[in-house]
Formats: structure tokens, sequence, C-alpha cells
């Protein structure tokens, strides 16, 4: 193994530390959660899809961890020789997802506690109290644009 | 929508207020604002009865708590959403009856409530008192003897912390012939029986309490601990044996389930006609009110209160007065309301933006999702729902509009060429070692991202652009041209220009050169129109406005969104397929690949459809609302038979 590739390997182990900030902020909104089911069990659907919001983050982080791996050939049992410059490149690649992804995530997760706290008190207004939170996640969905582009265009 | 105002005879009031309830076409306003005009209040008085109002409200409250009891015990499989029964006004009344029976029913559930109730409580007591003497089960002497003549039984607490060996001494030091005994300890206290010499009682006790000792109380309770707690159990198995009992004497009234249901509705009914009533202002022989009709309900309308022989008005609102909304859209943008009052109704004099953003709505999430096996499970699920249940009002809308969205996800994913991900390709690999393929009608978003990003940006500019053209017509259909030109049409000009000069040179030669033409004219209208029209600082405001541009350009790169979340979708589906094909082929391999894509297309079709939506329907609110609308209406809310069980349905004459 080479020093790129171990390189390389470790951008998708921070690309897939996205799911920190998601553990973070599905935590933060699932305590929310619980106290306002504690007193109301019927919300219990509409606060699952505000908790839900902040997992995403994770997810992107092992999209791009996943495609980090697929393309340096370590899933599927056939590493590519990387020199250390493109082991470079593909550290760098991971780290928007993996940096944005740890704070988006957990400030989500407050947005979402918020908003279902908006929702213990006026059920109707599910759909804004997801807004406020989905407004967190534009800059996860940058993130996760421009790492994906940065993969795109290394050339192994 | 219209403004309707109404004189009529109070012999005529009961009749023509049950007819306008029948037709649900007429928004009667509050007159409290009236009655403080002295010219008014010297002529009429508030109508309406508060007591029966009240009297309503109470026994609507009541059936309520029944039918809250007889659902809670009730065995019967609850449907997944509940919806109103679809009856026609004669049915109905032939089900409900004259409503003797049902109240009779009614008293019964609320009388094996009551007692059911009571049963709890008493089971409450029995719990903490049993927790209570649990300390004490080591204890074998009666816990109500206190002693002898001459010997002191005593039973007390001391916190957990107190320090007992250091009281035994002290107290045996005090008393030499003095016994205490730690019967059991928990968290928080220690729990002591103390014997001694009645004559020396008060030496000991001062002891004691200087640790902190207080009395253990029993009261009426005979016998030791263990006889007690046994005593208890059965009282309490006795207890819950009732309760069982009382909760399937409530179940058992699940069969009139329906008839308790019609009554609700029918007293819902009287009391929203008697809340009505208060809208009214009354002299002693006649009344009046006034209220909203929507345009296509006049004639409607007119008939009835000509029919009653009533005075009335209908007149076009005044300029700029505010009247309630009501949505009037037809075919297939009318589920797509559903996304327009999630964020707030259109104030009267605006634009209802549904017809325009729908078929944007149904693109963008299409291209988030983009994949053929997603979208067909979400129109099939979405369609299949609507034929089993008879939804209604936004319920209804947003499970159709979910429905198209399914659509329009499996016209990108044939676009995109994903079905499940890659499903196909790996199971033919992995499973028939053949090589297949789905060929994109289009092409493969993963193999070409710019192509798709530079689409989804000229897609959001065309969206923008769409956004200020409303906000133009606005401003035109109020005659503010210049307004229109500055504000809107130099824009468009200015970022066109933009774009031509950036990245014009791609497509024709020349691009720049007319590109930097159509920015400058642009930019001169956008700094020169507040420099002629404004005052004073005024004045150089378009030099600000220019600095939008920044604005613009973040709205804009806000709909990479589309390309970033169909990647998203596209990508994990192909995740779970790579994981599922890690061990294989063969039938072990088979089991663990269809286990696993169950599992990964489950989780990412639920976290997809749902960001989707949460994406798609920002791009609107925040992107394309923040160019024109300010929304805020007021709901059209009609006094009509609002019930909540069953749906009257108008019949057919």
């Amino acid at each position: 193994m080479t020093l790129g590739l171990a390189l390389a390997i470790g951008g998708a182990a921070i690309a897939a530390s996205a799911g920190v900030g998601s553990a973070l902020g599905v935590g933060v909104a699932g305590e929310a959660a619980a106290g306002v089911v504690a007193e109301d069990p019927k919300k219990f659907g509409q606060t699952l899809v505000l908790q839900a919001l902040p997992g995403t983050q994770g997810i992107y982080g092992l999209l791009i961890a996943f495609l980090i791996l697929v393309k340096t050939g370590v899933m599927g049992g056939n590493p590519a020789d990387l020199t250390t410059q493109q082991g470079i490149y593909f550290l760098f690649a991971g780290m928007p997802i993996g940096v944005v992804g740890i704070w988006s995530g957990w400030a989500q997760g407050k947005a979402s506690a918020a908003g279902i706290m908006l929702i213990a008190k006026r059920p109707s207004e599910l759909a804004k109290g997801i807004i406020y939170a989905a407004m967190v996640e534009t800059y996860a969905i940058l993130a996760l644009l421009i790492s994906f582009l940065m993969w795109m265009f290394i050339t192994v | 929508m219209k403004k309707l105002s109404v004189i009529g005879l109070e012999t005529e009031k009961a009749g023509l207020l049950n007819r306008l309830m029948d037709l649900g076409a007429v928004e009667l306003n509050d007159q409290s604002e009236k009655l403080l005009d002295s010219e008014w209040s010297s002529i009429v008085t508030k109508d309406g009865d508060e007591d029966q109002v009240s009297e309503l409200d109470g026994r609507l409250a009541k059936v309520e708590t029944a039918l809250e009891a007889i659902a809670r015990y009730d065995t019967a499989k609850k449907p997944l959403f509940r919806t109103r029964k679809p009856m026609s006004q004669k049915a109905y009344d032939e089900a409900l009856g004259d409503g003797v029976a049902v109240s009779q029913e009614i008293l019964e559930v609320l009388n094996l409530y009551d007692k059911w109730s009571e049963s709890k409580s008493e089971e409450n007591t029995i719990v903490s008192t049993q927790a209570s003497l649990t300390p004490w089960l080591g204890y074998e002497l009666p816990l109500d003897m206190a002693g002898t003549r001459s010997v002191r039984v005593m039973l007390g607490i001391v916190p957990a912390v107190a320090d007992v060996e250091g009281m035994k001494k002290q107290v045996s030091a005090a008393s030499p012939d003095t016994v205490v005994t730690v019967i059991g300890q928990d968290a928080e206290q220690q729990y002591l029986n103390v014997i001694c010499l009645r004559a020396e009682e008060e030496a000991v006790l001062d002891v004691l309490k200087s640790y902190g000792f207080a009395f253990a109380l029993f009261k009426e309770l005979t016998g030791t601990a263990k006889e007690n707690i046994t005593r208890l159990n059965e009282k309490l198995a006795q207890v819950k044996n009732d309760q069982e009992e009382l909760e399937q004497k409530i179940a058992s009234f699940a069969g009139h389930k329906e008839e308790i249901q019609y009554y609700y509705d029918s007293l819902l009914m009287k009391r929203d006609e008697a809340k009505a009533a208060e809208n009214l202002l009354k002299t002693k022989k006649a009344f009046y009110f006034d209220g909203w009709v929507p345009d296509g309900a006049c004639d409607q309308v007119k008939k009835v209160l000509e029919d009653a022989g009533c005075s009335y008005e209908i007149v076009e609102p005044e300029k700029g007065e505010e009247t309630p909304v009501l949505l009037d859209n037809k075919g297939l943008v009318v589920p797509f309301e559903a996304i327009t009052s999630m964020y707030a109704l259109p104030k009267s004099y605006e634009v209802d933006p549904t017809p325009i953003f729908a078929i944007f709505y149904f693109i963008f999430y299409g291209m988030m999702f983009a994949d053929m096996g997603y979208g067909l499970i979400l129109a099939g699920a979405c369609f299949l729902l609507l034929k089993k249940f008879p939804l209604e009002n936004t319920a209804y809308r947003l499970v159709k509009c979910l429905g198209f969205c399914g659509i329009s996800t499996f016209i990108w994913g044939a676009l995109f060429g994903g079905f499940l991900g890659d499903i196909v390709t790996v199971v033919a690999s992995t499973f028939f070692g053949a090589t297949v393929e789905i060929t994109p009608l289009w092409f493969n978003p993963l193999s070409d991202p710019m192509k798709l990003l530079i689409f989804s940006c000229v897609l959001g500019t065309v969206h923008l652009f769409i956004g200020m053209g409303v906000k133009a017509y606005m401003y035109l259909k109020d005659g503010k041209v210049a307004e229109a030109i500055i504000e809107v049409f130099a824009w468009y000009l200015f970022l066109i220009g933009l774009a031509l000069l950036l990245f014009g040179g791609s497509l024709f030669d020349g691009a720049a050169g007319i590109g930097k033409w159509l920015a400058i004219a642009g930019a001169v209208i956008i700094v020169g129109g507040p420099l002629i029209r404004g005052k004073g600082v005024g004045k150089l405001l378009g030099l600000w406005d220019l600095y939008g541009t920044t604005s613009y350009l973040a709205d804009i790169l806000s709909y990479s969104r589309l390309l970033a979340l169909g990647l998203a979708s596209a990508v994990i589906a192909q995740v779970f397929n790579a994981l599922g094909s890690l061990f294989g082929g063969g039938v072990v391999g088979a089991i663990l690949f269809i286990i696993i894509a169950i599992f990964g297309h489950a989780l990412n079709f639920a976290l997809n459809a749902l960001g989707s939506y949460v994406h798609a329907s920002r791009l609107q609110y925040v992107e394309f609302f923040g160019k024109f609308y300010e929304g805020g209406g007021d709901q059209f809310q009609p006094f009509e038979k609002k019930t909540k069980y069953v749906k009257l349905v108008k019949e057919e004459k």
C-alpha cells in the first residue's frame, strides 16, 4: 500500500465523520421530541419527521467516503497505486462534507428541536418547522456538491 | 370575493340560517366593532344565545369523552387515516334518529368510565401503600403495636446518610436496655425499629431526633407488613379485575360508536348554528348581518335570500380592502395548493402563485429523487391511498401532489437511467454473470455532473425570472410602469448580459460583446432610475441595489441542490446495491442481497422522499416567493356544516 492510498483512505474517514454531526443533531432533536411526545403521544409521527432531518449529513458523508473507496479500488479489493499527491487530493476532497457535516448536522439538530417545540404548541405549522431546519441543510448540500466535484475531477 | 349585507325579518331568521348553512357559501363577519359605534348600538343589539352555545359545548365535551373511552378499549383495527364517512343528508337523518337511545348509551359509557377512573385511583393508592410497606417486610411484629404497659415499640426512619452505629452507641449510653434494629435500607432512608422502656422514652427520643429520626405512620393498618402486603395484593387483583370488566363493558359499546359519532356531529352542527347567530345584529323584529360571498356562489346566495324575503346588497369590495381568500384553481394544479397553503395564503390583492410554480415543483421534486423504481413506489402508494381512503382538503391535496411527484420521479429516473440505483446491473453481474445496463434517455449525471449543474442553474434562473415577472405584472396592474422597468426588466437585461459576458463565449462568437452592452444598459437603468426619481440620499439607492447582484448569484447557486440531492439519492441506492453484492452469488448471497436491498432502499426512499419534498418546497418558499410573494391572507371560512365524522354529500336534485 502506498502513502497516497493511505491518505485517500484518510479522506474517506474524514468524509464519513460527517456522521458525528448527524448523531449530535438527531440526538438533540430526539431529546426534544421525547419531551413533546410525553405530553401528547399522537405527535410521534410529526416529531419523527423533524428528528430525521439532521440525519442526512451522515448519509452525505457516507456517500463521499464510499465514492472515494470505490475510485481508489479499496472497495472491490483492487487498490490502486496512488501517488502521494493523488492521495492528498482525495484527503482534501473528503474535507468539505466531513467538516461542514459535523457542524451543520449539529446546528440543524438544534433547529429541528426548536421546530419540535413549535409543533408542540401549533401542530399545524409542521411544514414551517421543517423549512427552518432545511435552511441549515443547504450548507451541507453545498459541501456535498463540492466534495463530489473534487472527487469527480481527480484522475486515478 | 363579494361583500354581502343583509336585512331580514326575525321570523325568517332560523330558516335562512339553516339554508345558508346548507349552502356553505357565506362567511359571516363579526359585528362587535359596529356595536362600539353609538349610531349602530342605539338601534341594534347583538343576537345569539350564549347560554345555548355553552350548554351545547358542554354536551359535546361529554360525547367526546365517551368516544375517547370507547376508542381506547376498542380492540378493532383502527384505519391508518381518520376520514369522514360520506353520507347523504337523508341517510344521515335516518341513521341519527331521535337521539334518545344514543343519549342513553352515552350516559352509560360515561358512567362506566367514571367507575373505571375511580378504580384506577384506588389502584394507585394500593400501589403506593405497598411501596411504603415493602421496606418493613423484615419486621415481624404487627405494625399497629405501640408496646406493652412498660415497653415502648417505635417504628421510624432516618436519612440514609445518618450514622446508625454512632446513634446506637449514644442510645445505649443514655439507656442501656434500649434495642435499635435496622429493618431495611434504600437509597434515601434507613428503616428502624426501636424498643425501649417507657420510662426512658423521652431520653431515647432526644438522641434519636438528633439523628433526624421521624416516626413512620401507618394509617389504619393492622397486622404485620407481610400480612398487609398480601392483603393488598389480593385487593389489587380484585381492582384490576374490576377494571378489566369495566373496560370490556366500555369496549362492548364499540358497535354503537357510529351512532354516537352521528350524534356528535348533529350536536356540532347545532352548536355552530347557535354560534353563527352571534354574528347577527337584531332589533325587535329584524336582523342584520354582513359577510363575504365568493364570486361563483352569488347567484345561489341571492336565491336563498330572496326566498327568505330579505333586503340585501352584494357589492365589490372597496379598493384596498382585505377580503378572505379562497384558492380557486382548476385540474392538475389543485393538489399543489397544499404547498401554497403551507407557506401562507395570498393576500386578497395578490396573485395566487400556485398555477405558476406547480410545474416547477413537479420538475424539481423529480430531479432530486430521480429514480424509476422509487417513482413507481411513490406514485403507486399515493394513488392507492387516495383510492382506499376518502381523504379531504389538505391531506387529499398533499397525497395527490406527492403522487404527481412520483410520476415526475419516474420520468427523471428514466432520463437519468436509474432504477433502484443500479440494481439491474448489479443483480445481472452478481447472480447471472451478465452485463446489463439501463441506457438513460438523456444522460447519466454521475458521468457528467457539470452538465446537470449548469442545467440546474439555468432552470433556477428561469424559475427566478418568472417570479420577477409576476412582480412586474403586479406593478403594471397597479399602473406602476417605472417600478416594473427599474426593479424587474432592467435586472433581466443586467443578469442576462452578465451571464452572456461570463459564459456566452462558448455559445456563439461575439456573445461576450453583446452581453457586455446588455449588462451596462441594465446597470444604467438600475442605478439611474432612483437617481432621477429618488429624493435626497434615496438618489443613491440604485448603487446599493446593484450590490443585490450577489443575492441573485446566491439564489441561482441554491438550485445546485437539484444536482446534489439527485446524486445523493442515486449514489446511496448504489451503495446499498454494492453492499448487498459483497457476499457474491449463490443462494446465501441472494438472501443477504434481498435483505440488504429491502432495508437500504426503504431507508433511502424515506430519506429522499422527505428531502425532495422539503427542498422542492424550499426553492419555492425562499427563492421563488422571495421575489414577489407576500402572503398572509385569511382563509375564507364559510358558515357551513362542519362535521367531524360524517361528510354530508349534497343529493342530486
